[in-house]
């Protein structure tokens, strides 16, 4: 634990990211969060999560959505006050993500992310995902460049995804009538 | 490191200055961005990749809002803003405006990039161009998007190809 107001080192300031990412993102360590989280921390990466607490419902929200949620770090630099990372996101998708509903299949995406320290903690996070791998991974959306013939294929995969559900909640509705 | 950055976002991309790119990409760099099914290789493969998205959005700006460095390495954070007025990532053109954030790791050797890794908001930007699935609604509703957005993306296709059939052959 680094105390607030020392002079810390780059491989400090590495410690408090690894910290804030192996207790609290992957072990939903909401405890830890309070200790390596300023109280006034802005996250950026997240439409509708500003503060905090937002950000730990968000959390909750994705590590429910993808299981086994876990975020590896691939490569560190530190400038200043900033921490930034290269590291891979991985989660077996087994509840509803951006409105989809599970698909059981594995994701591994890249994400970049850039940390702001202020007295020891995280003050400040922008982040970016490869969301459209994801929504490929999935099987939702098409690679890039896709031919009319992959995008069709997904389209039909959409279908099957989606069309099948209004009629799996009319059974689940009647079974439970009974 | 800053000139590099600089180099590749204000005089390769905001003014396609694109002899600039053997001078700040090492022969052997990979560029790893989501924007392509593969790794891009070499200056060559890099120059190949930044006209095809000038041709998807000719007016494209980056402008870097922070820039980190430690040794060899740095990483950057910016903002792209252009409008979607050429074929881009399979889509026809919408000729909607786009704004998006990236995050930019750059490995540097020698003063070259021979490793960069890209991520971008797409979510925003498929949001933007009208292709996201909309959020929260039901099964039905999603494919009743899915079947209006391919039929849009149709008829923007449809457009497009008759605009360049109509176009004299250079």
């Amino acid at each position: 634990m680094v105390s607030p107001g020392a002079t810390l080192s780059p491989e400090d300031k590495k410690e408090i990211v690894r910290r804030a990412t192996e207790e609290f993102i992957n072990r939903a360590d909401e405890a830890a969060a309070d200790e390596v989280f300023t109280s006034s921390y802005i996250e950026h990466a997240h439409p509708g999560v500003g503060n905090l607490a937002e950000f730990k419902v968000y959390m909750r929200g994705l590590r429910n959505s993808l299981g086994n949620f876990s975020i590896e770090i691939q490569a560190v630099l530190v400038d200043g006050d900033y921490v930034i990372h290269r590291a891979l996101l991985k989660g077996t998708h087994q509840d509803t993500l951006f409105g989809l509903p599970p698909t059981g299949r594995k994701v591994a995406v890249e994400v970049i992310d850039i940390f702001r320290l202020e007295g020891g903690k995280i003050a400040e996070h922008w982040g970016q995902a490869d969301t459209p791998g994801l929504l490929q991974q999935i099987g939702i959306a098409p690679p890039p460049h896709a031919s009319g013939k992959e995008v069709m294929k997904v389209m039909l995969g959409n279908f099957r995804l989606f069309g099948g559900l209004p009629f799996r909640k009319l059974a689940k509705k009647l079974r439970g009538r009974r | 490191m800053e000139r590099i950055a600089r180099g590749v976002f204000e005089r390769v991309w905001n003014t396609g200055e694109y002899d600039l790119i053997p001078k700040l990409f090492a022969p052997h760099a990979v560029f790893h961005t989501p924007a392509d099914r593969a790794p891009v290789h070499g200056p060559e493969g890099y120059r190949a990749f930044v006209e095809r998205v000038r041709r998807g959005i000719p007016d494209i700006q980056f402008e870097i809002q922070d820039f980190f460095t430690e040794g060899k390495k740095a990483a950057i954070r910016c903002t792209t803003k252009g409008t979607h007025t050429g074929p881009y990532l399979g889509l026809p053109p919408t000729d909607r405006p786009i704004s998006t954030t990236q995050n930019f790791i750059v490995w540097v050797e020698n003063g070259q990039i021979v490793e960069a890794w890209q991520e971008i908001n797409g979510q925003l930007l498929v949001e933007q161009l009208g292709v996201a699935p909309p959020q929260g609604v039901g099964p039905l509703q999603f494919l009743g998007w899915a079947f209006r957005t391919v039929f849009r993306i149709g008829l923007l296709q449809a457009r497009y190809q008759r605009q360049q059939r109509g176009r004299p052959q250079s």
